[in-house]
């Protein structure tokens, strides 16, 4: 078993090499149950539309890790990603949020709505190279037979002042397997904006 | 499907230590997550300093609630990252965090951090979200206590690395 620090190990620093030669004989496993499904990385010019479809439905749950910032508008706060499912657009969305400002908690909530949320976008007039940051949890997808439930966590540091924190949960009304998640953003994500779907096996 | 979510390093202090190191950290990944549990000698928060910049490059907004009272803070630049704010981590109880390191690796954007904060100690949970002003890649994590007193022997910290492909 490691030991930390070790008298031979630097001045109780080790390296990570050292770390992995002396635990597994620098053989970690990669049989996870996390597996990568898509990535989108914005390019030059930026998007509004990001698309997962055909998602496998193998998996017990699906995660979305990302980074954002819009192109334009928003001002220096951060505005919120759409996402639907299968592609609904009706009102079979609702949401529950704690956030944080920095100087005040809050809370809200919303039924009737067109969209769940994906995640947090910083402001077009944030601070140069702020990005909002995001992981959203979608629990159980491919159950057809309740309702659907998310869970996201994140926010961001956007002015060097300022910044917003946030625990949000969504539900979509519909039972129904996901089978594609589209993300929109009409102030656009600006380049470098990262979408990496992942799925976890029970 | 590519598995990924691999760990990379884990260490289980056999003696008391004020800094923890993650050196040399591989930039073959897209995220980082840093599982850390355990407790301090003296009472003190827990933070991190990423490539051992100590200017006042980190800032971060939180989020805490009691089981009473929600409360939100923050801090606009400090020296080193302040994920678990106001958490505890003290003799009497083993408190746990886990930060997420979006996009570590990249050199064209801000690193921010998500921490999932325990505090046992005060009795609160929350959650933070901090940013190190800059855009070089991180390649080395420091876990450090807020005022200097050591990690309590038995402390846990383990690092694992996400791959978006």
């Amino acid at each position: 078993m490691a030991q930390y620090p070790n008298s031979t190990a630097g001045g109780g620093i080790w390296t990570l090499e050292k770390q992995r030669v002396f635990q597994m004989g620098g053989n970690f496993p990669s049989d996870t149950s996390f597996h990568s499904i898509a990535t989108t990385t914005v390019g030059v010019g930026g998007t509004g539309t990001i698309t997962f479809s055909d998602i496998p439905q193998t998996y017990a749950h699906l995660q979305i890790r990302s980074i954002a910032r819009n192109v334009s508008g928003g001002g220096t706060a951060d505005t919120q990603a759409a996402m639907r499912f299968n592609g609904d657009s009706g009102a079979n969305y609702t949401f529950h949020q704690l956030y944080g400002t920095g100087a005040s908690a809050g809370a809200g909530a919303g039924t009737a709505q067109t969209n769940a949320t994906a995640g947090f976008v910083a402001g077009s007039a944030s601070t140069a190279n702020c990005f909002s940051v995001s992981i959203c949890d979608i629990l159980d997808y491919t159950n057809a037979n309740k309702n659907k439930v998310v869970r996201l966590i994140g926010g961001d540091d956007y002015g060097n002042t300022s910044g917003n924190v946030y625990v949000w949960s969504n539900l979509w009304i519909n039972t129904s397997a996901v089978t594609s998640i589209v993300i929109t953003n009409s102030n656009n994500f600006t380049q470098y904006s990262h979408f990496a779907l992942y799925g976890i096996k029970a | 499907m590519a598995a990924t979510y691999e760990p990379i390093a884990t260490q289980t202090l056999n003696s008391a230590v004020a800094d923890v190191f993650f050196l040399t950290v591989p930039q073959t990944y897209t995220d980082l997550v840093l599982v850390m549990t355990g407790g301090c000698t003296i009472n003190a928060g827990v933070g991190h300093r990423l490539n051992t910049i100590n200017t006042q490059s980190y800032g971060g907004t939180f989020i805490e609630g009691n089981g009473t009272t929600a409360t939100s803070s923050r801090v606009t630049s400090d020296t080193y990252m302040r994920v678990g704010w106001n958490a505890t981590w003290s003799t009497t109880s083993v408190n746990n965090l886990i930060s997420h390191f979006h996009n570590y690796s990249n050199t064209t954007t801000f690193k921010s951090v998500v921490t999932r904060i325990n505090d046992l100690t005060n009795g609160a949970t929350g959650l933070s979200v901090c940013t190190f002003r800059s855009t070089a890649a991180i390649t080395s994590i420091n876990v450090m206590t807020s005022n200097g007193t050591s990690f309590l022997v038995g402390s846990t910290f383990t690092l694992y690395g996400i791959k978006a492909e």
